[in-house]
């Protein structure tokens, strides 16, 4: 008895430091109904960002700084600023990079990695992304945020991406932080801010 | 006749002058002690050496962000990623061995890999013994020669290595050119390839 209440003991300063709760299924239910809403309401997002770029072996993540603008159903520009100016154009089955006035133009249609990676970015920005045959999905609340991991397990996807997460804000439910997880080590971190939806977009 | 004899004349010195770097021209044999020479620019463990990449190749731009680090005694851990974020390759490089942990299938030839590791082990490594010392200049160059490889570390007034020159068989291979030095950082790199024409632009990158 002794030993099982110093179980639970350890296992609430464990979650309290974590400080995430996993979500039981009606509450899961609920705050996943709240994002499609939210999402379905999403016409456009203009936003800006910084980029993390961690790597397991360096001290310090790389940081980049853009903005963003997303259009329903599917163009996503993302302009960075610093380290260099760099602009990558996703609309439809094609992607646009200038490269200080280089302009490229890939087709993605035959580009696993590229398609995924638009509809995955632009469900994200929107935050829904539910799609279970895909992924493994975990919901869990924190202090003011809800966060939700996405565990891929598409074969065709796993080469690139091991999971992704997004971070919301409890109170309206907008993206915060997209996290594409590449392997257990290394990672890409989005976080927004300045965030602007449904405005007009010329 | 005498056209042939002209003719053969100019092929013969448009061959010697392209063959090598001007640079090595006029050298003057130096006695020096040292028979090795270390590249200080990527050697500090303790240091992210992340930098701006801006590669030129047929008229076109393409940039990134690469991450080199020494992660032990021997080896170096290097990452080139797209201004996206995503990697395009993950290689884990010594002396003598090139361990490739990913590459993007985009450019996953042959003869790219063989370009990368060239320009890699050359801007890192070469090959540190030295076989001969010269001066011009006031200025100490030392080279190490291997089979028909040859490669020349030019060294400034203060002792400091700021080109290197790459000759295979007789022919320009490559020159890396290493400014802005500062506390064994070199804040821009200029590595020039001859044949084909690729140059490299490494801008460090300190955030």
């Amino acid at each position: 008895m002794h030993m099982r209440k110093v179980i639970i003991f350890f296992l609430l300063i464990c979650q309290s430091s974590i400080g995430q709760i996993l979500l039981n299924e009606i509450d899961a239910k609920e705050l996943k109904s709240n994002i499609i809403n939210k999402s379905l309401n999403t016409e456009n997002i203009v936003s800006e960002f910084v980029q993390y770029k961690h790597l397991s072996f360096l001290e310090k993540d790389i940081i980049s700084r853009g903005k963003l603008i997303y259009i329903e159903p599917n163009y996503i520009k993302w302009k960075y600023n610093y380290p260099f100016n760099y602009e990558c154009i996703f609309e439809k089955e094609k992607l646009t990079i200038n490269n200080e006035g280089n302009i490229n133009q890939i087709d993605i249609g035959s580009n696993i990695l590229f398609k995924e990676l638009n509809k995955i970015i632009a469900n994200s920005l929107k935050g829904n992304m539910f799609d279970e045959e895909k992924f493994n999905i975990e919901y869990y609340e924190h202090h003011t945020n809800y966060y939700i991991r996405f565990v891929v397990k598409d074969i065709s996807l796993i080469k690139y991406f091991s999971a992704f997460e997004l971070l919301f804000d409890k109170k309206n439910y907008d993206v915060l932080e997209i996290k594409i997880l590449e392997d257990e080590n290394d990672y890409t971190k989005i976080v927004l801010f300045n965030k602007i939806i449904n405005n007009d977009i010329n | 006749m005498i056209l042939t004899k002209r003719l053969l004349i100019i092929i013969i010195l448009s061959t010697f002058v392209s063959c090598g770097f001007k640079e090595l021209n006029n050298l003057n044999i130096y006695n020096s002690s040292k028979n090795k020479i270390e590249n200080p620019y990527f050697s500090n463990k303790k240091i992210d050496y992340n930098y701006i990449v801006k590669i030129e190749i047929n008229k076109k731009n393409i940039n990134g962000i690469i991450s080199i680090k020494k992660i032990d005694s021997i080896y170096h851990r290097i990452v080139f990623m797209s201004g996206f974020g995503y990697k395009l390759f993950d290689i884990e490089v010594s002396k003598n061995n090139f361990k490739w942990n990913s590459i993007n299938s985009g450019i996953n030839k042959k003869y790219i890999k063989k370009l990368l590791r060239d320009n890699i082990t050359n801007l890192i490594y070469g090959n540190n013994k030295i076989n001969f010392a010269y001066k011009k200049n006031n200025r100490l160059i030392y080279k190490s020669k291997e089979e028909r490889k040859e490669i020349f570390y030019l060294l400034d007034t203060t002792n400091t290595l700021i080109e290197i020159y790459n000759i295979n068989k007789g022919f320009k291979k490559r020159f890396i050119s290493f400014n802005k030095i500062k506390n064994n950082i070199a804040a821009n790199i200029k590595i020039q390839n001859f044949n084909p024409s690729i140059t490299i632009h490494l801008e460090f990158l300190n955030n």
